[in-house]
């Protein structure tokens, strides 16, 4: 690569013409959004946005059906291991025989390599990043009898030991606690000054203001993006939470139900 | 029952050279099957297991006419162990193939492909009679197992094949605990699942068809099953999960050659998995996890609780409603309360506690020390009665005060409420409400009731 370093990286999450269906609804439309780096962002948007669709597919998670996402310019796979989820509580088994410390050692796994044992190392490792959360003192229990708020924490010391540049959380403020919350906003501050960027689904539109310092308006589309000051207005929030285009929804269901016909059974 | 006893002793101080080298085999599948099911269990997909288990009769019974056909022994090991494979994988492939491309649900799926798969072999076993190539008598060895007869080499093919199934998870520990946990982190992390999962799956249906003369393939899948979910009883970490599972695999197994060494025409196989079955069970019964006796005293121990403390507090309501009176004198009423006998009765009158329910909360406060209890049926409180009586009711008001004061709960509400504070309110609890109001209550040792106190 030719470009100076700093050029190439001004970007750390580009989407191009992202499109999502559902069972040919449209969760994503044509998106296209830049973010920034060294940016706590937010992406906001009502129910069935696409908020959550939009992390899930830059991850692919789920497949998108057109358009592209690159992080710091490059695909998601050359990268992977710049980049640290945080997904929503329900995708892991409670039940699991884990405590929060192997929880986290799992971050590590990564790095470390096939056929190699975890080993102190990894576990001082953990035990420094469940610290920085708060958690050391749960750091053996099993993750099931920890609190909600507790778990996020635990997940959230897994994405630091993975020593990321970008950082995806899919609603870390939901259903936690107020000491949670605060580690939270001042892990984010940290990891800025650090140098690294966080990205947040958020549907809280009252602290959106003072936790973010950028913002993705999303509604299937995007309705605005750039930094929370100049963006963050009432007119965009009313073009955002206004409702979908109810042409476009008819449209797909129309589209819907002719490629149901034609289906072969 | 004594020559059997008699028979066992025998067995058991000079087991026969047949018998050491069963023992070695079924202890090392025991072992295999219990390690690798753990993963089986936690990735959800016993009853995939189970199906893919039934599904090998058909390349069972197909390698048995093949091999008969093709002048071969017909009772060809690795042709038939290659067949079982065979179908095992398609059957797993089916279950997934029916699922992606129909409105099929997974139970549904599973349940067609098992019964579709075992229908074919039963088929081609009826068939092979009348082929003229080949007996199907050897096949009940491998439908129903005949640990009796095993060999030297069989032995030591299962163990070396348990051994490396086992090394080869260890070595994937990591990919494996990752993927059974979480597996959209394992996605994240671009890990391979799907090679991961077939990789498993491939090496259990080894084991199971190494297995299968053991215990017969109908039965050899309840080994991946049974041993994890005992040892699920048993730990809240995944190490130990791994290795009592084992041993639990290889304890049953043997505990199954035995009974079917000592009792004629005991079938190994059905022993082995019955024996697995009574180890889960007793586990159940006092596992220290979530053991059915183990949960079962700690609600009983709290139920009791719970009631002691009911009384007490009763108790002192009670006393206190007594001696209103002389309370407003400025009397320190503890003092005064102290000394006053009561009938146990009308204190839980309008708590419709069972006459059992009262005669041994009172037994167990007067092993404790709290309560005297005096003629005519009536009680007194000790001085030790009276300081938990006076603690649990200062608990108890300060939670509702804190209830009415800093919660949005309409006081209405927080009679129903009410009822649980002793279930809820731990030790720490209780401190800290201690804590907070104590400016507030300096002169008092304990407020009145709050929702008896008339609003200023």
């Amino acid at each position: 690569m030719s470009t100076p370093l700093d050029e190439s990286e001004k970007a750390v999450l580009s989407a191009k013409h992202l499109t999502v269906c559902y069972d040919r609804k449209p969760a994503l439309w044509e998106v296209d959004l830049e973010i920034p780096a060294q940016t706590l962002t937010a992406i906001i948007g009502p129910n069935g946005a696409g908020k959550s669709t939009f992390l899930k597919a830059a991850l692919g998670l789920i497949p998108s059906n057109s358009g592209s996402i690159n992080f710091f310019n490059q695909p998601y796979e050359k990268v992977k291991h710049r980049i640290a989820y945080i997904p929503q509580r329900g995708s892991v088994d409670w039940d699991y025989p884990i405590n929060a410390r192997d929880v986290v050692v799992m971050g590590l796994y990564k790095s470390m390599g096939l056929f190699r044992w975890v080993g102190k190392k990894e576990r001082a490792q953990a035990d420094e990043a469940l610290d920085r959360v708060g958690m050391l003192a749960f750091a053996d229990r099993q993750i099931g009898e920890l609190s909600g708020g507790q778990q996020q924490r635990v997940f959230l010391a897994r994405a630091l030991v993975q020593k990321a540049d970008l950082y995806l959380m899919d609603e870390p403020f939901v259903g936690i606690d107020a000491t949670t919350e605060k580690v939270i906003l001042r892990l984010m501050q940290e990891l800025k000054t650090e140098g690294a960027s966080v990205v947040c689904v958020h549907h809280d539109l009252p602290t959106v203001a003072d936790y973010f310092d950028h913002i993705a308006m999303l509604n299937v589309q995007v309705v605005a993006s750039g930094a929370m000051v100049d963006t963050f207005t009432e007119e965009a929030l009313k073009k955002c939470y206004g409702g979908r285009s109810d042409v476009l929804t008819k449209l797909t269901d129309s589209l819907a139900r002719l490629e149901e016909l034609r289906r072969p059974l | 029952m004594i020559e059997w006893l008699l028979e066992l002793r025998a067995l058991l101080l000079a087991p026969s050279h047949n018998l050491q080298v069963i023992f070695l085999g079924v202890t090392f599948l025991g072992c295999a099957t219990g390690f690798l099911g753990c993963f089986l269990l936690f990735r959800k997909k016993s009853l995939i297991s189970d199906t893919v288990g039934h599904a090998t009769l058909p390349g069972i019974t197909l390698a048995f006419l093949l091999g008969g056909s093709l002048g071969f022994d017909e009772k060809n090991y690795a042709l038939i162990a290659l067949g079982g494979m065979l179908f095992g994988w398609f059957s797993s492939l089916g279950v997934k193939w029916l699922q992606v491309n129909s409105k099929i649900k997974a139970d549904a799926s599973l349940a067609i492909n098992l019964t579709f798969f075992y229908a074919i072999g039963i088929v081609v076993k009826s068939i092979i009679p009348h082929s003229g190539f080949a007996d199907s008598s050897g096949l009940e060895y491998y439908m129903f197992g005949m640990v009796a007869s095993m060999v030297t080499d069989e032995a030591l093919l299962i163990l070396w094949v348990s051994l490396g199934a086992i090394v080869v998870c260890s070595l994937f520990f990591k990919e494996l605990n990752i993927l059974c946990f979480d597996e959209d982190f394992a996605r994240v992390q671009g890990l391979p699942r799907r090679r991961v999962d077939e990789g498993l799956m491939f090496l259990c249906l080894l084991v199971a068809i190494i297995g299968m003369s053991t215990v017969g393939l109908l039965l050899v899948m309840a080994m991946f099953i049974i041993p994890p979910a005992t040892a699920r009883l048993w730990t809240q970490s995944m190490r130990p999960t791994l290795i009592i599972s084992a041993l639990c695999g290889a304890l049953g197994a043997c505990f199954g050659v035995i009974l079917s060494a000592t009792i004629t025409n005991m079938p190994a196989g059905a022993a082995i998995i019955v024996s697995m079955a009574v180890i889960f069970a007793l586990s159940l019964l006092i596992g220290l996890r979530k053991g059915i006796l183990v949960r079962k005293l700690s609600v009983l121990k709290l139920e009791r609780r719970l009631a002691e403390n009911q009384f007490l507090r009763a108790a002192f309501d009670n006393l206190e409603h007594q001696q209103q009176v002389r309370l407003l004198c400025g009397l320190p009423f503890s003092k005064q309360l102290a000394d006053v006998d009561f009938n146990p009765q009308t204190v839980v009158d309008n708590r419709c506690w069972k006459v059992s329910k009262l005669r041994s909360v009172l037994s167990r406060l007067k092993k404790q020390g709290a309560i005297l209890v005096r003629e005519n049926k009536l009680v007194r409180l000790t001085r030790k009665g009276m300081d938990l009586a006076i603690e649990t009711a200062r608990t108890h008001r300060l939670t509702e005060l804190y209830l009415l004061e800093h919660s949005e709960v309409a006081s209405l509400y927080i009679h129903q409420f009410v009822e649980q504070i002793e279930e809820i309110t731990t030790p720490e609890i209780a401190r800290e409400l201690n804590e907070l109001f104590e400016a507030r209550l300096k002169e008092e040792l304990i407020p009145l009731e709050p929702h008896e106190k008339p609003l200023s």
